[in-house]
């Protein structure tokens, strides 16, 4: 009988913890669908821009930690990691984004603009209390630095989205997609801004 | 039970006007504060007084532990400079208070005093959210959403443009008067990667005998 009681709280801690695990952000299963809005450069309007690496900023101390999930019916605190450092899937975003508005990805050798910048916020974390519903909320900040083949200074910006996820009983479920819509939401930022484009298409 | 609920929850309803925080704020505190150096401009908006602190940014200063001022920059050089928010910070009577990230003047927030003004809105708008299925939608606006919005951007400014909003800093929770600030900020040049120092210095008593 007392074993059986065991096994029975046993297998409810179980059930509370595991299973619940917090998130990973595979870079490769990345899909983010960018929303670009009108502005996009003609097929013979095609500068070539060079996307450096993003750098880290002192406020990141690990790139590979992304986030913190609240995990199992304690909300036990725990990391959320990414495979790629984070400043890098930002520049492929970046990368990404840049080509679908119209710019052609080259070597900074035959590129018209480089750009470059430093990731200061890429982050996800809960609002989980344990006793109303949760959400995710994320936030991403990054600076960038657009300049032209000569070195001088065509746009410069500090770049800046958050988004939080719908209520749910669970939150974590949405941790990933809640950074990436933040991210989304940053990088679209840049192309819904007249300024950019009137700095780069003078 | 309502309390558990409510605790941990910190939403803040900011001033009901149309005016910008920065109007709000320099109508409030008349004295001038600013410095220049370089072609490049700062004022300053120490908000040091209880009541305007708590409509403004939702606690106050004393109660968590952070000062918020309001800073306007303009850079009227001819190259993009960058802001140091990072590196800046206050001098109080020679001792250092260091600035602090927007993510973590919201936890101080959310430690302070603001927890009372609504987060039973909070609660409500969970509710409503449960019941809709939507996001939560609230009267009011978390204190996260608020600093976020607020906090000093861009940090990078372009070439005869101005970055403005709150930057925080730690400040003692010690209701003292008569205290001597100085408040440093750090601007660098991205073209020459000089940096210059733009501060600015005031006496809180005098400060408080202006804003009442």
């Amino acid at each position: 009988m007392r074993f059986l009681f065991y096994l029975v709280a046993l297998g409810i801690s179980f059930v509370m913890i595991a299973g619940c695990a917090a998130p990973r952000l595979m870079s490769s299963k990345t899909s983010v669908e960018f929303d670009l809005g009108q502005k996009k450069l003609a097929s013979d309007d095609r500068f070539a821009i060079h996307v450096e690496p993003l750098a880290t900023g002192k406020s990141i101390s690990d790139p590979y930690v992304v986030g913190e999930a609240k995990i199992g019916a304690f909300n036990v605190r725990d990391p959320i990691r990414s495979d790629e450092p984070l400043n890098i899937i930002l520049t492929n975003l970046l990368r990404k984004a840049f080509s679908e508005a119209g710019f052609k990805l080259e070597e900074k050798e035959k590129a018209q603009y480089v750009l470059s910048g430093q990731v200061d916020r890429f982050w996800v974390e809960e609002y989980a209390t344990g006793w109303s519903p949760e959400y995710a909320k994320a936030s991403v900040r990054f600076d960038l630095i657009i300049k032209n083949r000569e070195g001088k200074f065509v746009w410069v910006n500090t770049i800046e989205a958050s988004h939080r996820s719908e209520v749910s009983i669970d939150a974590t479920e949405h941790d990933i997609a809640t950074l990436l819509t933040a991210a989304k939401k940053s990088i679209e930022s840049i192309f819904k801004n007249e300024s950019f484009w009137k700095s780069i298409v003078k | 039970m309502a309390t558990i609920l409510v605790s941990g929850c910190a939403s803040y309803k900011p001033a009901a006007n149309t005016q910008t925080l920065y109007e709000r704020i320099s109508k409030a505190i008349t004295t001038e504060l600013s410095t220049g150096s370089d072609h490049i401009r700062m004022q300053v908006f120490p908000i040091l007084d209880d009541k305007l602190a708590k409509t403004n940014v939702g606690v106050t200063p004393s109660a968590s532990g952070m000062l918020s001022v309001f800073v306007r920059v303009e850079n009227g050089a001819e190259n993009p400079v960058k802001v140091d928010l990072a590196n800046s910070f206050l001098l109080i009577n020679g001792e250092k208070y260091p600035s602090l990230a927007a993510e973590s003047a919201v936890e101080r927030a959310q430690r302070g005093d603001a927890v009372p003004v609504a987060g039973m809105t909070v609660l409500f708008g969970l509710i409503g959210g449960i019941a809709t299925g939507s996001v939560i939608a609230t009267g009011n606006r978390t204190i996260e959403e608020h600093y976020q919005e607020k906090s000093f951007k861009p940090t990078l400014i372009n070439t005869k443009s101005c970055g403005s909003g709150l930057v925080f800093f730690e400040f003692s929770k010690e209701k003292t008067g008569g205290r001597n600030f100085t408040c440093t900020i750090p601007v660098l040049n991205l073209a020459t990667n000089e940096v210059t120092i733009l501060e600015v210095s005031f006496n809180e008593g005098e400060l408080r005998k202006l804003e009442e």
